[in-house]
């Protein structure tokens, strides 16, 4: 069902997207030089996040495939897939950090080479008033 | 020699990009646009086609019924399968219905138009 689900949603959401993608591409081609450089960056962005929600789709769809499929060996650039893992767990460990410190608790991580890392927390028993 | 594409493609906006990225391309050819098989059969029937590109999401029959109806009848050009999604299986199940190529969306016009004339050719 999970992968069903999966697959559904990546497919709803790629289709949106590459239109945006698509039309933000014809912007630049036929009107970029109407713009100004204030403009072009902001398209740029624009692009740059649509990459990105691209790349979390096809996640999303490989997931998909995962039980139908079972597992591939493939060549990858393990570099780039490591610093691709560490940007996505910056973006847990933020949320992670804000929910805790929302309820007035502390998070705190401890490190060793070799050994992972152990990330503990602690909450109040009464949840903080909220300001 | 022009490409006498037939577009076989119910979103707009997908049918507007498509012919966006092919104006951008060197190579001659013309476009017509239907949204459906019917529309599409009439089409093949009142006019020369030199390759068909089919959306598999088209609405009312699946996109692989919409294939399968389209090959089925007389007469029609190759077709080259248009789909937003990557997906091998897919692709394949196409290849075996009939289809020529499987074409994944994209802004890339010269890839594009490429692999349609791939397609025509073999």
């Amino acid at each position: 069902v999970l992968q069903q689900f999966a697959y559904v949603a990546s497919h709803d959401l790629q289709e949106p997207l590459r239109k945006v993608t698509g039309y933000v591409e014809v912007l630049e081609a036929d009107h970029g030089d109407q713009l100004d450089e204030q403009a072009r960056e902001y398209m740029r962005l624009a692009s740059n996040a649509a990459h990105r929600m691209r790349q979390l789709i096809n996640d999303l769809l490989a997931l998909s495939r995962v039980r139908e499929d079972g597992m591939r060996v493939a060549d990858c650039d393990t570099r780039a897939a490591v610093d691709e893992i560490v940007d996505d767990f910056e973006v847990v460990r933020a949320v992670v950090a804000k929910i805790v410190a929302n309820h007035g608790g502390r998070i705190w991580a401890t490190s060793e080479p070799g050994a992972g890392t152990m990330i503990e927390f602690i909450l109040p028993a009464e949840p903080a008033r909220q300001p | 020699m022009t490409l006498r594409i037939l577009l076989v493609e119910d979103d707009d906006d997908d049918a507007e990009l498509l012919t966006w990225s092919l104006r951008r391309q060197p190579l001659p050819y013309s476009l017509e646009r239907v949204k459906d098989v019917d529309a599409c059969l009439a089409a093949c029937a009142a006019s020369e086609f030199d390759v068909l590109l089919l959306d598999l999401g088209l609405p009312g029959s699946s996109g692989f019924g919409a294939l399968e109806q389209i090959v089925g009848f007389p007469g029609t050009p190759p077709i080259v399968v248009l789909t937003g999604l990557d997906d091998p299986a897919a692709a394949d199940r196409a290849i075996a219905a009939g289809a020529k190529a499987y074409l994944i969306k994209s802004m890339d016009a010269e890839e594009t138009f490429r692999a349609i004339r791939a397609a025509v050719v073999t």
